[in-house]
């Protein structure tokens, strides 16, 4: 399936552009404004595209390589996520509202649970890896500070494809995942939900998610 | 991809139960009413941000999912079934079954103004109904143009009709009301089925409907065993999981790219 939901986004804001140029011509200020905007937003689509890419080559090689055991690779394959996504900031997400009522100490010992919780999570997802590349369609920003990095991750013979957008946050060399969408099922959104059966069954109790997060083994 | 399908539960000629089946639809259209407002009022503000978890039946979907998850783990193999390798027996006849479908689906996207999309649906359905020994081999998509679903429970939502709450069915999973309508009126449209009725093969429609079914759980095997396996609460994620794939077909025009460039 192709990933297109974006395509009239980009019809309607082509004339919108077009409009700006006079603008642009007359407000001397706007224009050195608008120039750095628009620079640091381009900047910033190619390295959140070049960390997808990194990040991509990084795993494949892990999981391509015949010479590890099992168990090797799956660990190798959990550090690579830890260090590329942002644990702390999808940890507080999928807490959602219950994240403010919590105490310090239950949020810590949340977050030290969740870790590994996000590693099964991603690790379940892509682990399987069967000779697949991933190709950059393209960018947009997303939330403010986000970047979406719109790819098609497809299987060698071409029969299967998923569109897969990647939530790139942070500065350039500093990036971190936020959230991966496959096929518009966001993982984070989710997991959000998921939680949120556990959260509201325990009147918003965060350490008891946390146990049950222990006690699935994750 | 994900393939729904309408069931084929009744005889479509007894005149009774077409009756049945337009009075059921009318509690289903009223039901989709009541509970858009009853959705409003279960909001409680303690539940901001947890968009989309409002589920007024899941005293009786609970139970549906436990029996189609224990029904699925005692005929499928946990890493899914005999659909999830390409190379498998069961290609050909999930290729047969999504081709049936297609005229329904380009119905659908015409009755969506999906221009491009219902385009696809026609040329998959020719190219593979002819070079495709009557859909056995999917030859269109080999030529950019892959498979997309569409259904009358989307078109109606295109048409504005609220989905109405979230319910798990036994056999057939995850849908809403507004899908349950949609995949009872499509048993009266379908096109495959009416003229399969009209060629005298009513004998046909009972066994595909049957294999549509059992296409459907074996292409989502693996990806529901995945996310049992790393959900705490396997209901809650599927709910999720379907709600945003809902979401995700309204936003997605379903145009393959070699047909948006030849545009």
């Amino acid at each position: 399936m192709a990933f297109t939901g974006l395509a009239p986004l980009s019809k309607i804001c082509a004339p919108l552009r077009a409009k700006l140029k006079p603008v642009r011509v007359v407000a001397g200020s706007m224009i050195a404004a608008f120039m750095v905007t628009g620079g640091a937003v381009a900047l910033a689509a190619d390295s959140a595209s070049q960390f997808v890419q990194k990040s991509a080559v990084d795993a494949i090689a892990i999981l391509s390589n015949p010479a590890l055991p099992d168990a090797e690779r799956r660990l190798q394959f959990r550090t690579i996520i830890l260090k590329n996504f942002d644990a702390p900031a999808i940890g507080r997400f999928v807490v959602g509202p219950f994240w403010g009522q919590a105490k310090p100490e239950q949020q810590s010992r949340f977050q030290a649970v969740f870790e590994g919780a996000l590693a099964n999570i991603y690790t379940e997802r892509f682990f399987e890896y069967d000779g697949q590349s991933l190709s950059v369609k393209g960018t947009h920003p997303g939330d403010p500070g986000v970047t979406v990095v719109q790819t098609t991750v497809a299987t060698p013979t071409g029969a299967k494809s998923y569109d897969v957008d990647w939530m790139v946050a942070g500065t350039a060399g500093k990036e971190k995942f936020l959230d991966v969408v496959i096929d518009g099922i966001s993982t984070s959104l989710l997991t959000q939900q998921d939680y949120a059966s556990v959260l509201g069954s325990s009147q918003g109790n965060l350490d008891a998610l946390t146990t049950a997060l222990k006690a699935k083994g994750q | 991809m994900r393939r729904r399908r309408g069931a084929n539960v009744c005889d479509r000629r007894s005149s009774g139960l077409t009756r049945n089946i337009a009075s059921l639809l009318g509690c289903v259209f009223a039901c989709i009413g009541l509970t858009a407002c009853a959705d409003g009022l279960s909001n409680s503000p303690s539940r901001a941000g947890l968009v989309g978890t409002s589920d007024p039946f899941e005293s009786v979907n609970r139970p549906a999912y436990s029996f189609n998850k224990t029904l699925r783990n005692a005929i499928l193999p946990s890493d899914g079934g005999p659909s999830s390798g390409l190379s498998s027996a069961w290609l050909p006849v999930h290729n047969v079954l999504v081709n049936l479908r297609e005229p329904l689906v380009f119905a659908n996207d015409l009755a969506q103004g999906r221009e491009c999309a219902a385009g696809a649906s026609l040329r998959r359905f020719m190219v593979n109904s002819t070079l495709g020994a009557g859909g056995l081999f999917d030859v269109a998509k080999r030529h950019g143009i892959e498979a997309h679903d569409n259904n009358f429970g989307q078109t109606l939502g295109v048409w504005g009709v609220p989905a109405g709450p979230y319910m798990v069915l036994p056999l057939l999973g995850p849908n809403d009301v507004r899908g349950i309508a949609g995949e009872a009126t499509e048993y009266l449209i379908d096109p495959v089925d009416i003229g399969l009725q009209r060629a005298g093969a009513e004998s046909v429609i009972w066994p595909r409907a049957g294999l549509d079914i059992a296409d459907r759980q074996f292409d989502a095997a693996p990806d529901l065993a995945k996310l049992e396996r790393t959900s705490l609460d396997g209901y809650a994620a599927l709910r999720s999981a379907y709600r945003q794939d809902q979401a995700e077909s309204f936003r997605n025009d379903n145009c393959p790219d070699v047909l948006r460039i030849a545009k």
